[in-house]
């Protein structure tokens, strides 16, 4: 996946950042995150793999442990950095919202 | 194959998730369920009928050459176990599942993610294969063209040369239909996933009938050889031609299978599936000619029928030469033109009709088979070609200077000639022993091994004619 693609992250790729700040299995992932957002996001298990690998590949989370088959990971500070930039990006596009949808220019 | 199995053809691709899976569901709800997938059939054993859920998706890094699921793999359908999905089959970085739960989570949710995987699947699997094959049906086409271009009378009238043109055209526009399908739905498919939408539609449907249009074409091909070449005892050769292909593949897939099954790393199952295809390939190419060069009693390449009998020559080396002579009944002779023809000259006589839906033609030649004899020879081919406009073509390419002996082998009629009654046209070679003719029902074509007067061409145009 080309690095402009997570210039801007999708919904998926916020929460599966975000479910890693903790140490997770991958394949744990696809229920901490339904439960992290009451089951209004849902990562499809082929969709979790293509995300978790691309952000291996970029640096913004890495393998912390391998048992047989389960593989863990967990968030670096690149992909913290990554996530902190997307937050102040979505909280400019609520106070905007805030300033121009429901203020004066409404 | 028992009753507890069945085999259907696969025509889908890798993005045909969506086809897949319905024709998966369907077959479920028939109580066949999916056991193995493979290029071209996949396998079903027999189910309890009933609603089945199935979801096809792509996982890139798999191959067909892996004796196992990688450990990547082994994750990823982890990840698919988890959201509720088993696998049922796999075949390269297709892999099909079957759900275990009634409301499963989709194996994908990213669209981007979702092209993605798409596309490095096709680059890795279906691109190269169907571009090399329209590279191959394109090239065979083109030299179909160039044959027609030399020798248009010959061409137009075997249905061999016919249905086999048709079948390559049809393989040539499957091809180019495929990628030119494959990379507009890609385009599409990015443009509309850029703006927050899904991967476009794929015609999967329309290339189906496309696939089975071309396995019509294969058996019109195969009745078109079967037809031309009708001679007892030559079909068995014929169908070893078409069936070798068959054969080639089913021994590829033996040996893939073997390596397999040997447990062979990725790259050495690749390397000698690859070596046994190009060997397997040369020596199928090699052996069809050696069936028919080789096989004199089969004359199945010049497909005659059999001669009256065989006249053997004394060649100054001391060794001796076969030459067959025929008896067939010719529309005009030697005889007939004044030449005198003895026993000792071994004269053969010799007519050949070949029929296709554009045309008829017959071969006529009469010429001694005794070396020593000084009988001339005698040829002539009279066309008959329903078709104005097909009938006017092939007079321009026959006549044409681009087909004469300087360009090429053929005969330069660059010199008109008194046109006989009933001809609309008639040109001649410079020496004034070949001759070609056009009438309102098709073309004549004349070879006399001494310059032939106008009185014996005019003969010969009257009997041949009528004889088309």
């Amino acid at each position: 996946m080309a690095r402009e693609k997570f210039q801007t992250l999708t919904e998926q790729m916020f929460y599966i950042l975000l479910c890693l700040q903790r140490e997770c299995c991958g394949v744990d992932v696809m229920a901490r995150v339904s439960e992290m957002t009451g089951g209004r996001v849902v990562i499809g298990p082929g969709t979790l793999y293509s995300l978790l690998e691309s952000f291996q590949r970029e640096g913004f989370i890495c393998e912390t442990r391998v048992e047989g088959r389960r593989r863990s990971y967990q968030i670096t500070v690149a992909g913290r950095q990554r996530l902190a930039e997307e937050v102040r990006r979505l909280r400019r596009q609520t106070e905007d919202y805030e300033l121009f949808g429901e203020g004066e220019y409404a | 194959m028992s009753r507890d199995r069945k085999r259907t053809l696969n025509w889908y691709q890798i993005n045909d998730s969506e086809a897949i899976a319905r024709h998966l569901e369907w077959m479920a709800e028939r109580g066949w369920l999916l056991e193995k997938a493979g290029s071209t059939l996949w396998t079903y054993r027999r189910g309890e009928p009933g609603p089945v859920k199935y979801a096809a998706a792509c996982f890139p890094e798999a191959s067909i050459f892996d004796a196992a699921p990688t450990p990547d793999q082994e994750t990823y359908a982890d990840y698919c176990r988890a959201g509720g999905w088993e696998l049922a089959a796999a075949y390269g970085p297709l892999q099909i599942f079957r759900a275990t739960v009634p409301n499963p989570t989709p194996i994908e949710t990213d669209e981007a993610a979702k092209l993605e995987t798409i596309r490095r699947s096709m680059n890795k699997t279906f691109l190269l294969g169907f571009t090399l094959i329209l590279a191959s049906t394109g090239l065979n086409l083109w030299l179909r063209a160039e044959s027609f271009r030399r020798d248009p009378l010959e061409f137009i009238s075997r249905s061999s040369n016919l249905s086999l043109t048709l079948l390559l055209a049809g393989m040539t526009v499957y091809c180019a239909a495929f990628l030119l399908d494959y990379f507009i739905w890609l385009f599409r498919s990015r443009r509309a996933v850029e703006r927050g939408g899904t991967c476009a539609r794929v015609h999967t449907r329309a290339r189906l009938w496309m696939g089975w249009a071309l396995m019509a074409l294969c058996a019109l091909t195969l009745l078109g050889y079967l037809e031309d070449y009708a001679v007892p005892g030559t079909r068995w050769i014929l169908l070893y031609a078409f069936g070798g292909v068959l054969l080639v593949l089913a021994a590829s897939q033996v040996v893939l299978r073997l390596l397999k099954n040997l447990a062979c790393r990725r790259r050495t199952t690749r390397t000698v599936f690859l070596i046994t295809v190009v060997a397997l390939s040369v020596l199928y190419a090699a052996s069809l000619p050696l069936l028919m060069l080789g096989t004199q009693r089969v004359r199945f390449l010049r497909m005659d029928q059999e001669p009256a009998y065989v006249h053997t020559n004394q060649t100054s080396s001391g060794g001796s030469c076969e030459v067959d002579v025929y008896r067939d009944p010719l529309p005009i002779t030697l005889e007939a033109l004044g030449f005198e023809v003895t026993e000792e000259d071994q004269c053969s006589y010799r007519a050949k009709t070949d029929r296709s839906p554009l045309a008829t033609r017959t071969v006529c030649s009469q010429g001694p088979a005794e070396w020593s004899s000084d009988l001339p020879d005698l040829r002539y081919e009279a066309c008959r070609i329903p078709w104005g406009w097909l009938r006017q073509l092939c007079w321009d390419l026959t006549v044409a200077p681009e087909n004469s002996a300087a360009h090429y082998y053929g005969p330069d009629y660059a010199f008109p000639a008194e046109p006989p009654e009933g001809a609309l046209e008639a040109r001649r070679t410079e020496n004034g022993r070949r001759y070609a003719l056009l009438d309102r029902e098709g073309v004549v074509l004349i070879y006399g091994s001494w310059d032939l007067t106008q009185a014996q061409v005019e003969i010969i145009w009257e009997n041949a004619r009528a004889f088309r």
